[in-house]
């Protein structure tokens, strides 16, 4: 019986885990040719409650966001906020 | 030995040239921008808020050293980012700006109106910019200025994203406010994060000190 609640308690807890992690999402990105313009990127993702990280990969075109715990992000806000910035979505992967 | 020399020559040279503080007149949207450009022959100052990714208000100080003497803009212009090309490589934009103010004259203002069009194209190592400028004196058309400028430039190295980079620009502008109508002037250009400075000398060996910032 103890082993029983024992094994509940710690499913419990892997699944509140699993429900409260954030989201990795990677995006490629056009346009992103200069450093100084891309800054943009950052500050229109970071305005998001959602994001917690945001990495911008020049050399493979690529910007790794990730969102807070328990939250997500979808591909549309995603797609707004880097046209916002100036600069088109080619992908979205999770 | 003599390439560092170069570098250096580079580096502390002065320049006097016409220039404008119009580069990339749109930015990110709810950005603002404070851009000065400094030399002998020119001041230009100028604040932007770009409203979207594809238009952006500027108020603008131009301070021009022409062989009437100097001569004092104050205006406002609109900038529109009439079209952007995003590939995985490069970039390509064409912008159009318009406003009126007034050229200082004593203690009154005459009005002026003000037209430009730009367009440029980067990739990660090269770029190269056109722009023309006009300031139109509503007093009298001879004393309209028109200003050129064109500008290919290429990055020693490719920095990354939050790293420092560096472009080795060749600038060619051309003036009809001015007795030397062309000027050349060589650059290099700085810019981290958010920061952008330029410097340079003109083949009269007059120096440009021109900076930029996004917040």
């Amino acid at each position: 019986m103890k082993k029983l609640i024992l094994a509940i308690s710690l499913l419990s807890s892997l699944n509140t885990s699993l429900a409260y992690a954030g989201e990795k999402i990677n995006v490629t990105v056009k346009g992103m040719v200069c450093a100084f313009c891309s800054q943009g990127i950052t500050k229109k993702l970071k305005a998001l409650p959602e994001v917690a990280i945001v990495k911008v990969n020049l050399d493979e075109y690529l910007v790794t966001i990730e969102t807070k715990d328990g939250t997500t992000l979808n591909d549309e806000s995603i797609t707004k906020t880097l046209a916002d910035a100036g600069y088109s979505v080619a992908k979205i992967s999770r | 030995m003599r390439a560092r020399n170069l570098m250096i020559l580079l580096i502390l040279s002065i320049s006097v040239g016409i220039n404008t503080a119009a580069a990339h007149p749109v930015a990110y949207a709810g950005s603002y921008s404070l851009m000065a450009w400094n030399s002998k022959e020119m001041t230009d100052w100028m604040f932007t808020h770009s409203f979207t990714s594809k238009n952006s208000l500027s108020i603008r100080h131009q301070r021009i050293l022409t062989d009437e003497g100097e001569r004092t803009f104050y205006f406002p212009h609109v900038n529109f980012l009439l079209k952007r090309w995003n590939e995985f490589n490069s970039q390509a934009n064409v912008y159009l700006s318009v406003g009126h103010g007034g050229e200082k004259i004593n203690s009154s203002f005459k009005d002026t109106s003000f037209l430009a069009v730009e367009a440029d194209w980067e990739t990660r190592k090269y770029y190269v910019s056109a722009r023309e400028e006009i300031l139109i004196a509503s007093r009298d058309s001879s004393k309209n200025i028109y200003q050129t400028r064109v500008r290919a430039g290429f990055a020693p190295y490719l920095g990354g994203f939050d790293e420092l980079n560096s472009w080795f620009i060749l600038q060619f502008e051309k003036s009809n406010s001015s007795m030397d109508e062309y000027t050349i002037t060589p650059l290099i250009r700085f810019f981290y994060k958010d920061v952008l400075i330029e410097t340079g000398v003109n083949q009269k060996g007059d120096s440009q000190f021109n900076f930029m910032v996004h917040f």
